[in-house]
């Protein structure tokens, strides 16, 4: 079952890092989105998946049973959605305003900051 | 010995408080406290004179066999007198020198860092010791070259003396490090027994050339020596007290300190006095050329200095006593000398002896004063440095080492160093009247004068001297328990015959110097690497600057691609070098029902990258979104899905509310650079896609879980085992999320009530 998800990982990472390359704004938000679900999926996935039962333990047990999903992984991750939602949110509002200001989407035509004139 | 440094180091930290209480006699009490460690450090004299030596350690870097050590023998004494000593005059006469004046605060925090450095510098025991004080001597010189900081020429002077002398410093650290590690101590009372360790291995050599590079550069040597001239910016006390008399003879104390461990081998004969030789030779020669006060007293430093290398590097008895001697001369005169220029330049208001003249009649004081250093300097009888040119000459036609030549080049040097004395001692006090009468404060002719008459008066008790001074010093520099009697008559002999010679020579030139305008400086261009510095710096601006233009490209795709490449090299390499493929055995069943899901996934994500539309992106977006939760649910996390779920939700209302404030899909970038990025996009996304497998291909045992699935119920009585990790075992990263959170939702509100005047449109 690893080799279809392993896939389907490989394809977010290809499809997030080719929309984060472009000059766009907008296809940057959107590729940073891809990013993070590619990389929630491959620190799932490395942390190993079963089609076992949740770990949740059962009414009047002590402990967990083999077999349960591993929770540490899911723990990460649950941190992770919640980080890369309040980052998209903020890239969002940020890119609106940037975009209301500059009146360009055009990531080339922001990079006046970097430019060097002469040498001193 | 600590406790003085101590009270140095303090005294130098209050100064700018205590100028700010006490003004203008600040001066007075700084001198003062120091006059206080001075005389607290002759007390040790007793100590010194019975035992030879004094030692006082303290636990520092053991472990790295450093330890705070002090070590102070008849060298030691000798140069502690003097950096104190003198540092007390320098430090009275700022007050005046510098009175309404900016930032004189700074000014004694700076000068009084200098003397606890270069003072720690000389009763320093340790190699490392010694480099941290030598540094710091050249930071305070830093700072003190740069005292008109508002001017672009101290930076600039300020900046070539540090980049010089700390270039220097990074060798003599090398050297240090491979004394120790041929030694095995940075000790120096330990190095004094150890010279066979060092002299004989074969990286001798190389541990000569680097720290002798770190004094030449001190020392300004040629074909160090241009920084020095030009650290003449810095006010007059400055220049006398670091520039004359102490920080530029720390390379002499250094020859002098290492001279029993790698001294008087025929490498360090001919390196030093070659160098020497040349440097007072070329000093000598601009110095007669030059017109400016500062500028002639900086390079008949700069030949002095070398005078004093090539007495080091003659390497006898003699031949160091002499260099003692003359040492101590020159502390006296040319300190002197350079504090009567800042008079001179504040009553007559230039620098230049062309046009400075008659200043006896207006300021005769002055002019007594200043005829008695110059006296010095040109070595006239009954002045101490009399005794230095004699001792010499002395030692130079006593040596069988480079016969003849060796008094010759002295004799050019000193007749040349008298018609510098001539000129910037005399010369401004004799001669036609001009100026007004200017008023002198009494109290700045103090310093000059203890200065210059203290080398009058000890003319006069040498005996004293050489049994307190100079004997000590010599004997702690050669290793050898001599007396060498220092008498002020040795009778008509050849050194007498050629002193009366230099005195002669040196008012000729004087007389006929504009007929012998050699036009030196074009002619040495050539080996004056002050050109090859400025095409250094200028060089490495120019590197710095295409550099910067490569890397620092303004574009956002330049700098992900470079980040994604390097990722990409270290993740692919791995798995190349180790043909880890070979092993892959995994399994690779696939279940059906995984594959239509799948497949969804795979397909939106392409079509969010090729669509047009910003709405059906978003569309796309989300269909990826709940397909991931989807994935998550199957394989036992229904957390997860559940926050992914609301995320997804919120995320695409979010993008659906602003998306019509944002620009269209619009297609900017090139056909090429479109391929360029499919082809490395779809790379990265194989690269991970093998690396995923070859990590799922192992089993794992998850150690970290164990501990919660075993204690979740039973310590945090919680059944949820991923929610028992956020909210209890992990509570406080959860807390850090929540402030991540809370941050970018108070960064949201400020953008939206953000209001910024647009810049292109005013422009417009």
């Amino acid at each position: 079952m690893y080799i279809l998800i392993s896939i389907v990982t490989g394809a977010l990472f290809a499809a997030g890092i080719f929309m984060i390359l472009r000059r766009s704004i907008v296809k940057l938000i959107i590729g940073l989105v891809l990013l993070s679900h590619a990389a929630n999926l491959l620190i799932f996935t490395a942390g190993r998946m079963s089609m076992s039962q949740p770990p949740i333990i059962k009414e009047g047990a002590i402990f967990l049973n083999e077999p349960y999903a591993d929770p540490l992984p899911q723990a990460l991750i649950l941190t992770a959605i919640v980080i890369s939602f309040g980052l998209t949110a903020f890239a969002i509002i940020l890119i609106k305003k940037t975009y209301l200001i500059n009146k360009t989407e055009d990531l080339d035509e922001l990079n006046t900051t970097d430019k060097i004139d002469k040498i001193g | 010995m600590l406790i003085v440094v101590s009270i140095l180091l303090i005294l130098s930290i209050l100064s700018p408080l205590l100028y700010k209480i006490f003004k203008g006699i600040t001066n007075w009490i700084i001198t003062s406290v120091i006059i206080t460690s001075l005389i607290l450090f002759i007390n040790y004299g007793k100590t010194i004179f019975s035992d030879d030596f004094l030692l006082e350690s303290y636990e520092w870097f053991s472990s790295a066999n450093i330890n705070l050590e002090f070590y102070v023998d008849g060298l030691g004494f000798m140069f502690g007198i003097i950096v104190l000593g003198i540092g007390a005059l320098i430090v009275l006469y700022s007050g005046y020198y510098l009175k309404g004046k900016e930032f004189t605060g700074r000014f004694y925090l700076y000068i009084v860092l200098f003397a606890a450095s270069m003072f720690g510098l000389v009763i320093s025991g340790n190699l490392i010791v010694m480099f941290v004080f030598w540094e710091l001597t050249g930071i305070s010189s830093f700072f003190l070259i740069g005292y008109y900081f508002y001017k672009e020429e101290s930076r600039i002077n300020a900046q070539q003396a540090l980049l010089v002398t700390g270039f220097g410093g990074l060798a003599l650290l090398a050297g240090f490090i491979l004394i120790y590690l041929s030694a095995g101590t940075f000790s120096i009372k330990e190095l004094l027994t150890k010279r066979e360790l060092i002299v004989f291995t074969e990286i001798y050599p190389i541990i000569l050339i680097l720290i002798l590079t770190g004094v030449f550069t001190k020392s300004a040597q040629v074909p160090f020596h241009f920084w020095l001239p030009n650290a003449m910016v810095a006010p007059a006390p400055i220049s006398a007290y670091l520039h004359s008399a102490t920080m530029v003879k720390a390379g002499i104390f250094l020859l002098m300190r290492l001279y029993p461990v790698m001294g008087d081998t025929n490498e360090w004969k001919y390196i030093l006095s070659g160098f020497g030789i040349f440097t007072m030779l070329m000093g000598g020669f601009i110095s007669v050329n030059q017109t400016d006060l500062k500028k002639i007293l900086a390079y008949s430093t700069v030949s002095a200095l070398g005078l004093m290398v090539t007495l080091m590097g003659i390497s006898t008895q003699e031949a160091i006593q002499a260099a003692v001697v003359f040492l101590i001369a020159h502390a006296l005169y040319k300190g002197s000398l350079f504090l009567i220029a800042g008079l001179v330049e504040h009553s007559a208001d230039s620098r230049d002896i062309n046009v400075l003249s008659g200043l006896y009649k207006t300021i005769p004081f002055l002019g007594i004063i200043s005829f008695a250093a110059a006296a010095s300097q040109s070595g006239v009888p009954l002045f101490f440095g009399f005794l230095g040119k004699e001792l010499t000459y002395t030692s130079a036609i006593d040596t069988d080492f480079l016969k003849i030549f060796l008094p010759l080049m002295f004799l050019m040097a000193n007749i040349l160093m008298v018609c510098a004395a001539l000129m910037a001692g005399v010369k401004p006090f004799i001669g036609e009247y001009e100026k007004e009468k200017v008023k002198i404060s009494s109290f700045k002719y103090i310093s000059p004068l203890i200065l210059s008459f203290t080398g009058f008066a000890i003319f006069f008790i040498p005996g004293l001297l050489n049994n307190t001074i100079i004997n000590p010093t010599v004997n702690a520099i050669s290793g050898v328990e001599t007396r060498i009697e220092l008498s002020l008559w040795h009778g008509f002999n050849i050194p007498l015959l050629m002193s009366i010679l230099t005195l002669a020579g040196g008012y000729y030139i004087y007389k006929y110097r504009n007929y012998f305008k050699l036009h030196i400086e074009d002619f040495l261009i050539f080996l004056t690497p002050s050109s090859v510095y400025h095409s250094m710096i200028s060089g490495l601006k120019k590197i710095a600057f295409y550099q910067t233009r490569i890397l620092q490209s303004g574009y956002l795709r330049n700098y992900l691609i470079v980040i994604f490449s390097f990722t990409l090299i270290l993740m692919i390499l791995p798995l190349l070098i180790g043909n880890k493929l070979a092993i892959f055995t995994g399994d690779l069943e696939i279940e059906r029902y995984e594959i239509f899901l799948y497949s969804a996934i795979i397909i939106s994500a392409i079509f969010v990258t090729v669509t047009k539309s910003r709405l059906s992106a978003i569309a796309a977006l989300g269909v990826v979104g709940f397909g991931v939760a989807v994935i998550f649910i199957m394989h036992g996390a229904p957390d997860i899905a559940i926050t992914q779920f609301a995320i997804e939700v919120l995320t695409v209302i979010l993008f659906v509310i602003v998306l019509f404030k944002l620009p269209r899909f619009s297609n900017i970038s090139k056909r090429k650079i479109k391929i360029r990025d499919t082809i490395f996009s779809v790379t990265a996304g194989v690269a991970v896609f093998f690396v995923l497998m070859l990590i799922t291909n192992e089993k794992m045992r998850p150690l970290i879980s164990d501990f919660y699935t075993e204690n979740s119920w039973t310590l945090a009585n919680g059944r949820n085992i991923v929610n028992v990790i956020l909210v209890d075992f992990r509570a406080i990263d959860t807390f850090g999320e929540i402030t991540v959170l809370a941050v970018a939702a108070f960064g949201i509100f400020a953008l939206l009530k953000l209001t910024v005047i647009n810049k292109k449109e005013e422009h417009k």
